[in-house]
């Protein structure tokens, strides 16, 4: 599958339109909800840079979500600088994502047991900041978060505004997005599906398939903190359900019915699903989970491939045929 | 041992259980040398090109590629000193077009953070995927998907990628298997082009291509040596006539 770049460029300048035009035309309450929504768009792209791309399936990447989270809300509560918390969170994510990388890369494990070791260390760390109740806060999490105020550049940054703070969020998140877009485009992202489709041969190339697989998981574990660090002061909490299961699951499946190894299909529905699940919950409290349930398997019903290539067929429907030396 | 050898082996052995594929041996091919190896089916061809590059770990034994001993390093390593293979079925990615594969072989000796940075070294890159390609008759597939291509052409895109990495010593496994009477002459023309550049390591099956190209023919049979000599000192030899069932002129 080679990656039709200029149709999701096109796509991307959209959706950079929107988010920036929604800052000034939604009102305030609104937009820590769509702040949030493309931080999750953003976790979800960093997940499928790995499993789309190399093949990597983490079942626990809420793990880095979540330290992200917790790193940034306990900094923040004792005045550390945000960027410095930023930087440690995706430091702390990256060293460990090494660790379960070289350890789980180099005996070989198949990608379903590498898949549970994620998830296992996930369950550990949820537990573990459910009993370290002096540090973490316990089952109540992290509370009261407030937004960064800053020093940089010799410039004060207040980003205590909603308005202020989603549009930092959405300058992190575009930025980020562009990085990963970026490095799944050259010569590393092609080594990548080139791992992902035969590591043997990629070896006898002359690639260490260890070292190739420990930088992906790093990448992703850095992303992945980095949406939990901004994620965080929106909320005013950090709990252990970051870390949990549900949020770990819930990013495959928006990977899965996002489009896989497209970065902006998962995005893209990451977010609008975070939306839908705010706005469902608001208005069905009881039965909100059922119809996100009902909207899943009609995805997979209707666009199998992900919902990016459904959008990118009723695009072809409705738009005059081009010249079809356009490879695949 | 040969000591001026680019690649040897000395007293190589290796046992699945019950079943011995290599029995002690001791092989050389000199620099830009082109050596045939053949055997009848089961005689442990492959299985010896897997144990040289490092895909199946030897019991003892020892192999060198030039003087530097490699027994213990691991698969990629040997390929970044020199030893490159192709492989029987031909494995490249077809998710890629034929450029980008010939161009992550070249790559492969850069750092990943290299490998990010798209726009380095590309001018060299480029002239040296394009020179493959060309070798290959391939120019005017490189932006072709590598998956629609015919097995032919599949291969040749797999041989392009393994001469861009410009190895000390190419091992071949079967390169004419499949092909039409017209490619299997390509690839002769192919190894007599390279042959100045590197030594050349051929399984086959194929005489006519054999008798074409090798230097040196060496017989495998039962995980050991049989014989080694030109084409025409096996020509007449019995014990050859015998373990190809007395069916086979070479």
């Amino acid at each position: 599958m080679i990656r039709k770049r200029t149709e999701h460029r096109n796509l991307l300048l959209i959706i950079v339109a929107l988010l920036l035009l929604s800052g000034i035309f939604a009102p305030e309450y609104q937009l820590d909800l769509l702040a949030t929504a493309v931080l999750y768009g953003l976790f979800a792209t960093s997940v499928d840079f790995s499993y789309g791309y190399a093949g990597i399936l983490n079942m626990g990447s809420a793990l880095y979500f979540g330290l992200g989270a917790y790193i940034t809300g306990y900094g923040l509560k004792a005045g550390i600088n945000p960027i410095l918390l930023i930087l440690i969170g995706m430091a702390v994510s990256v060293a460990i994502a090494l660790i379960i990388g070289y350890v789980g890369f180099r005996v070989k494990a198949s990608q379903v047991h590498f898949g549970i070791i994620g998830l296992a260390l996930t369950l550990g760390f949820e537990q573990l900041t459910i009993s370290l109740y002096d540090i973490t806060g316990g089952s109540n999490g992290i509370t009261n978060v407030p937004r960064p105020t800053f020093s940089l550049f010799g410039m004060e940054w207040t980003l205590t505004s909603p308005t202020v703070y989603y549009y930092f969020v959405i300058c992190v998140v575009l930025l980020s997005f562009f990085l990963l877009w970026k490095l799944a485009n050259s010569d590393f992202g092609r080594a990548m599906l080139a791992l992902r489709h035969d590591e043997t041969k990629m070896e006898t190339m002359g690639y260490n398939p260890l070292k190739v697989k420990m930088s992906v998981t790093g990448i992703t574990a850095a992303f992945s903190a980095l949406s939990g660090a901004l994620f965080v002061p929106i909320s005013g909490i950090a709990y252990p359900g970051l870390f949990g299961v549900t949020l770990s699951m819930s990013v495959l499946i928006w990977v899965a019915l996002g489009g896989t190894g497209t970065l902006i299909g998962p995005f893209i529905l990451g977010a609008l699903l975070k939306l839908s699940e705010s706005t469902l919950s608001s208005n069905f409290e009881e039965i909100y989970m059922l119809i996100i349930g009902l909207i899943f398997v009609t995805m997979v019903i209707l666009a199998p491939e992900g919902a990016i290539n459904l959008l990118k067929r009723l695009i072809g429907w409705f738009t005059p045929q081009r010249s079809k030396n356009a490879g695949n | 041992m040969v000591s001026n050898s680019v690649l040897s082996t000395e007293d190589l052995h290796k046992a699945f259980g019950g079943l011995v594929v290599a029995k002690g041996i001791n092989f050389s091919v000199l620099p830009n040398e082109v050596r045939c190896i053949i055997g009848p089916n089961g005689a442990g061809k492959t299985t010896f090109f897997n144990l040289l590059t490092g895909l199946i770990p030897i019991d003892k034994g020892t192999i060198r590629l030039e003087s530097d001993d490699v027994t213990a390093l691991p698969v990629y390593k040997r390929q970044q000193m020199g030893l490159v293979r192709t492989f029987q079925a031909p494995r490249i990615f077809p998710e890629l077009t034929v450029y980008d594969n010939v161009l992550l072989a070249y790559r492969s000796k850069e750092s990943l953070f290299s490998l990010m940075k798209q726009s380095r070294s590309m001018g060299n890159a480029t002239n040296s995927v394009k020179e493959a390609l060309e070798k290959i008759n391939m120019s005017k597939y490189t932006e072709t998907r590598a998956g629609s291509l015919s097995h032919g052409e599949k291969k040749r895109v797999e041989m392009a990628m393994a001469i861009v990495q410009q190895p000390k010593v190419l091992l071949m496994d079967e390169p004419t298997a499949g092909m039409t009477v017209r490619e299997t002459q390509e690839i002769a023309d192919l190894v007599n082009l390279i042959r100045s550049e590197m030594a050349v390591v051929i399984v086959e099956h194929d005489m006519e291509f054999v008798r074409e190209i090798a230097d040196k023919i060496t017989v495998l049979y039962r995980g050991d040596i049989a014989r080694e000599g030109t084409l025409d000192e096996l020509e007449n030899d019995p014990f050859i006539q015998e373990i190809y069932l007395g069916s086979v002129e070479l």
